[in-house]
């Protein structure tokens, strides 16, 4: 196994177009997270001073980085409802060792984002800017390397989204279950999407646990892990989730602008929280003739976060990243 | 005499130099493909966003616009469209014409408001 550099608060991920000041939680934290970045130097990733030279706000996040093979390209994944950037641990970890530095972020209102209270909502289109940021600071940090988005289920849509808005910054984009809805019924075929319903006032909030992570596996030690750990947020407000709803809908109106990008889709067969059949939808709309579509007859929702990716699966995402990398570099060498 | 001769030549390899660039420079601005013409006004719709000329709503429509014109021409590009190529596709650029001119006339729109 590779070295791996974990970031385990709160560090900065400059966003030189955001105007939002820097909670002074997040500054208390950024010493610790200065020394963890030197010890990433040390085994040398000296690029990363670039990732974190721009605090105009702080995005959390976490990075695994190779010690010492020369990196082919970056990834820059999104996490599903109610998990963090430390679901990716497990991936970030296998992708490190193969060489890919990977980083993760926290979404507006998961993650690291709950321990300031102003920030502590679901906010899209704030996180759609921090994967807009992100990207380019890892274009600065990877200079001619091709960045990745990867994300599973709601970070999927969050990946498909960024990825038709700043085509020139996404080089690849990797989704897995991206949706809960299906476009020709025009329905939420998801559970997940009805129980707010139930909710009687906009600011009340729902316990999603049972919907979620009862869900997202049937391994009773996952689902017991998932719930116990305090970085996880199940208990969302009705306003978040009539906007997680919309957000998740308005997904297929990005995928036609999808047209350069080469796209993997990952669909799960053993889903209880999703039908396959909305992913496959987006799949068909999107327009890059470069697309693939993967489904495991295996798999429950959860198909890359919490240690759910399986070897064969680890194997396919790996050698369709390396095949588009190179395709990737070679295009952009012959401009 | 040969001095002067070879000034001559370092002064026509200058203007053919220039003519060159001048001309390279004047064909780029004429080929903009379609997909270019999309990307610039995708990118043009996040700044204005970004900047709050126009409305997370209104970003969202014009987005919409983009992506109901990408529809379109893959279907034409996949001959799916009963039409002229030629006519299909001007059509589309059209299409994108007005989805610039919308973009700057709800700038203005969002400027007017703010004076």
């Amino acid at each position: 196994m590779k070295s791996i550099s974990r970031n385990l608060s709160i560090l900065a991920m400059g966003l030189l177009l955001s105007q939002c000041p820097l909670p002074p939680d997040a500054q208390a934290k950024s010493p610790s997270s200065r020394q963890k970045l030197s010890m990433a130097q040390r085994k040398g990733r000296a690029n990363n001073t670039v990732i974190l030279s721009m605090p105009a706000v702080q995005v959390p996040y976490r990075s695994w980085l190779p010690r010492r093979e020369k990196p082919r390209m970056v990834l820059l994944c999104i996490h599903a409802l109610g998990l963090s950037s430390k679901s990716f641990d497990n991936f970030g970890r296998r992708m490190a060792a193969s060489g890919i530095p990977t980083f993760a972020l926290d979404v507006r209102g998961f993650g690291e984002w709950m321990k300031r209270p102003e920030e502590a909502h679901m906010d899209f289109e704030a996180c759609l800017t921090d994967v807009e940021q992100g990207l380019k600071n890892l274009h600065r940090a990877y200079p001619g390397l091709p960045v990745f988005l990867v994300g599973e289920s709601m970070g999927g849509a969050i990946a498909i989204q960024a990825a038709s808005r700043y085509p020139d910054q996404v080089n690849g984009l990797l989704a897995a279950v991206p949706s809960t809805t299906e476009k020709a019924r025009n329905t939420a075929k998801s559970t997940m999407v009805v129980a707010y319903r139930t909710a009687e006032s906009p600011g009340e909030h729902v316990d999603m646990s049972p919907v979620i992570v009862d869900g997202a596996t049937s391994d009773p030690s996952l689902r017991r892990k998932i719930e116990a750990d305090p970085i996880n947020r199940m208990e969302l407000s009705k306003k978040e989730l009539a906007q997680f709803e919309k957000f998740m809908k308005e997904t297929h109106d990005a995928t036609p602008l999808i047209e350069r990008a080469p796209t993997m889709i990952l669909v799960a067969y053993k889903d209880k929280l999703v039908t396959p059949a909305g992913s496959v939808d987006l799949f068909t709309e999107i327009g890059s003739p470069q697309k693939l579509l993967v489904g495991d007859g295996n798999s429950e929702h959860l198909m890359l976060e919490e240690g759910q990716m399986t070897s064969e699966m680890e194997w396919i995402i790996k050698g369709w990243l390396r095949s588009k990398a190179s395709r990737t570099i070679l295009n952009e060498g012959a401009r | 005499m040969q001095a002067k001769h070879s000034h001559r030549l370092v002064h026509m390899g200058i203007l053919l130099t220039a003519l060159s660039l001048c001309t390279n420079a004047t064909s780029s601005a004429k080929e903009w493909t379609t997909y270019e013409r999309q990307v610039n006004l995708m990118k043009r719709i996040n700044a204005a966003q970004k900047s709050k000329l126009l409305t997370v709503r209104q970003a969202k429509d014009l987005r919409k616009d983009l992506s109901k014109i990408a529809v379109k021409k893959r279907k034409i590009l996949s001959g799916a469209v009963d039409r002229e190529d030629g006519e299909a596709m001007d059509k589309i650029e059209a299409r994108l014409t007005k989805t610039s001119h919308k973009i700057e006339e709800e700038k203005e729109e969002t400027r007017e408001d703010r004076n």
